[in-house]
């Protein structure tokens, strides 16, 4: 008896086994890639890039429809027009696979303060997507744009900042906890990198685009964006971003170039740096000190007068490419310093690390005291190797 | 003798051990690093030092009556109904702390994993893995929990290790930049959770089968406990920086939520989860244990088991209802420790002093 009663509470409880309360099935996700925002007349605009699986799924590539599909809406805030896009879509919206959040530029001048909230409140967002901000157009219109080679623009954009990061270094991958951490920080400013819209954007949106071996419209990133707590405040270069990226020895590899002796151009490619920034009180006055150690190879040499045979030719190197790389690591400090006056390097809370005690009487002339403060740029560069041979062909063509 | 169990000290190092962790991996952090900021793993390692100190309490009280619970005792030092009032004061903190953490386990799940279930169900499963624990009773409980030992300490070991790769030394400077008054205050606030609670151990304590050996596992289990949780400290301030620490819900599950090492070994906030699961079961079944041994001793009875439906039903509704909203249950940390405070404190203290100008028990 007991045994038949064990029985019918086994089975019986195969009914309760089936799944979870809120159960969302894959066929009723839509996956969540790219996100952009932007703001129109008080207006929230979200723009979704979503996977179309029919077209990602099959190994023969599809029926030649978009592989994603881009869905937008508006509201007053985010959360509502994330809600307001099953007006639109079948299906709901499911973060955890967000690849890329790209804030239109507009709205980061007005500030990004409110959107990161709602997005770090949700449990179903993850944190390892990065964030981007459109430069000279708007969001919405970089998510559409499809890209050639990987079939979901989002995974593009995600895979292209995380290679260009390591292998070129003026673009960096931002989370969404070090945005965080950065904007909160009174001695610390956000960075991010820019994302530019190449060609047409009406020719970008559909599959024809990709059918060319060069896309009539594509998706590059392009100079930094600079903040002030949670406002886009200006852009810097190719070049200042790179700089930025060497003070904060964010570099993991890079390439550049120092003239020889008698003209042409040898190319060192960067294979390790270092760098440590600090800020100590100097006769009462903060001052900045950043070192770099920096370990490069000859890459490159387009010049007849460099003799790689000869021993000296390695210091004539290391102390050019030190003395160009200090050069434009000081104008980019001065840059940030007089023009945007924001603390993009953390300057401040290396104060508050080694001198906690004037910091707190001076924080709030932070701004005021940085943008006249002395900074000190130190680099080391060491070159180890020069390939697999030593003279350039040029060299023998003398 | 409601309990015929009987326990090794190693079991015993065990369950305290986990009793510790259980209740605040999740929590420590935040509550430290509230006041404390970047030092608060100070603060936690001056909690620990605090806390073996109580432990030396709980030991020298313990070891008077080495076969008698806290509520036997208490009976024999203040008299017959003195003894039941304190022992029933002692039986409704037991029972409130145990319907605040299964309310906990409730909360966690709704935040981070289901957010969409009701918190009933979760609370009745729960629930009755609790009865079921207790009904075997705390030998067969114990050694479940042995069990487990290993396989935590293991997913522990590899979650510390995930995290290595992301900490960052300068999140801990400038160090102790306030002064040492707040990580003080952050250290003697934090003493209700859990190292007051401690004193539930006394309610076990007959069950370890040599006195001398439990007073020496006691302490490592604390130890054991404790550094379990400066570690987790250490490491939230070392990755995520003082923000996160401190406004994050659950701080230790959104370092686990970070791990990516080498873009394969990640997502494995599971194993966090895992950790905690098992570990705060083992703490609400003591609990549960303790507060029905409590009521067993008050109404005199001749076994335990009985208890366990209606009190495991009370619990039920009680956790449903001790707190509005998560709010009130992150502002219950911070009066916990106040309302710790006699229990943990100055009722063991008040026994031991009684006991010894009536001279009872062994000296």
């Amino acid at each position: 008896m007991k045994r038949k009663i064990l029985l019918i509470i086994f089975f019986s409880s195969f009914i309760l086994l089936t799944g979870c309360w809120n159960k969302r099935e894959l066929n009723e996700l839509s996956i969540l890639l790219g996100l952009g925002i932007d703001k129109e007349n008080e207006q929230y605009i979200i723009t979704a890039q979503v996977v179309n699986p029919s077209e990602i799924a099959s190994k023969k590539g599809g029926s030649g429809k978009a592989p994603v599909i881009v869905y937008q809406s508006k509201g007053e805030t985010l959360f509502e027009a994330v809600r307001k896009i099953t007006t639109v879509s079948p299906r709901k919206l499911y973060f955890a696979h967000l690849r890329i959040l790209v804030f239109g530029e507009d709205l980061a001048k007005e500030g990004i303060g409110e959107m990161i909230d709602a997005l770090i409140r949700n449990s179903e967002v993850r944190d390892d997507f990065y964030i981007a901000v459109s430069k000279n157009s708007k969001a919405a219109d970089v998510l559409k744009i499809l890209t050639p080679l990987e079939k979901i623009p989002a995974n593009s954009l995600f895979a292209s900042l995380e290679v260009s990061a390591k292998a070129w270094s003026p673009t960096e991958g931002v989370t969404i906890d070090k945005l965080v951490s950065n904007m909160v920080s009174q001695g610390n400013n956000p960075i991010l990198t820019g994302i530019e819209i190449k060609g047409p954007v009406q020719t970008g949106e559909s599959n024809k685009n990709v059918d060319q071996t060069s896309p009539k419209t594509s998706l590059r990133y392009k100079g930094l964006a600079v903040f002030k707590h949670d406002k886009l405040i200006g852009w810097m270069n190719e070049r200042e971003s790179k700089a930025v990226h060497y003070a904060l020895g964010k570099v993991k590899s890079s390439v550049g170039f120092v003239k020889c002796p008698e003209g042409g151009k040898a190319v060192i490619e960067v294979v390790k740096t270092k760098s440590k920034l600090n800020t100590d009180i100097i006769k009462g006055r903060p001052h900045g000190f950043i070192k770099i150690k920096i370990n490069g190879n000859v890459a490159e040499v387009d010049c007849q007068s460099l003799d790689l045979t000869d021993p000296k030719s390695i210091p004539y190197l290391e102390n050019e490419s030190e003395e160009a790389l200090t050069k434009i690591i000081k104008s980019t400090i001065r840059h940030a310093q007089k023009d945007f006056r924001t603390d993009i390097f953390g300057f401040g809370e290396a104060l508050y690390r080694s001198e906690p005690d004037y910091w707190k009487k001076h924080k709030k002339e932070w701004e005021q005291l940085y943008s006249q403060m002395p900074v000190s740029v130190k680099v080391e560069m060491n070159i180890r190797q020069t390939g697999t041979i030593n003279n350039s062909p040029l060299h023998e063509m003398k | 003798m409601l309990e015929n169990g009987k326990i090794s000290p190693h079991q015993y190092t065990i369950m305290i051990a986990f009793f510790i962790v259980g209740g605040s991996i999740l929590y420590t952090p935040s509550g430290l690093v509230h006041s404390a900021k970047q030092d608060a793993w100070m603060a936690n390692i001056i909690v620990v030092g605090l806390g073996l100190l109580l432990v030396s309490l709980f030991n020298l009280l313990g070891s008077r009556f080495p076969t008698m619970n806290l509520t036997e005792y208490s009976e024999k030092i203040l008299g017959k109904w003195l003894g039941k009032i304190l022992s029933f004061l002692y039986f409704i903190y037991f029972f409130l702390s145990l319907a605040v953490f299964i309310r906990q386990i409730g909360d966690f799940v709704i935040i981070q994993i289901l957010p969409d279930t009701p918190i009933l169900p979760l609370h009745i499963l729960l629930i009755a893995i609790m009865i079921m624990g207790v009904r075997y009773g705390i030998e067969t409980f114990s050694r479940a929990i042995e069990i487990f030992f290993p396989i935590i300490f293991l997913l522990l070991l590899i979650f510390i290790i995930s995290i290595f790769p992301m900490i960052q030394f300068q999140q801990l400077q400038p160090i102790l930049d306030n002064g040492i008054k707040p990580v003080i205050s952050a250290a003697v606030k934090s003493l209700g959770t859990p190292y007051l609670q401690l004193v539930l151990f006394l309610m076990v304590f007959p069950a370890v089968n040599q006195t001398t050996k439990a007073k020496k596992s006691f302490l490592l289990g604390t130890i054991i406990g404790g550094s379990v949780l400066t570690i987790v400290t250490l490491l939230s301030i070392l990755c995520l920086g003082t923000y996160f620490s401190e406004n994050l819900q659950f701080v230790t599950y959104a370092l686990a939520l970070k791990i990516n090492i080498g873009g394969f070994w990640q997502r494995i906030e599971a194993v966090m989860a895992f950790i905690w699961f098992i570990s705060i079961y083992i703490k609400i079944t003591l609990y549960f244990y303790g507060s029905i041994i409590c009521m067993g001793q008050i109404l005199d009875l001749k076994e335990y088991k009985r208890l366990t439906f209606p009190l495991g039903l009370i619990t039920l509704v009680l956790s449903l209802i001790i707190n509005k909203n998560i709010v009130e249950s992150d502002k219950q940390a911070e009066w916990w420790t106040s309302f710790s405070l006699p229990f943990g404190l100055f009722f063991p203290l008040l026994l031991l002093i009684v006991s010894k100008i009536r001279k009872k028990g062994r000296y």
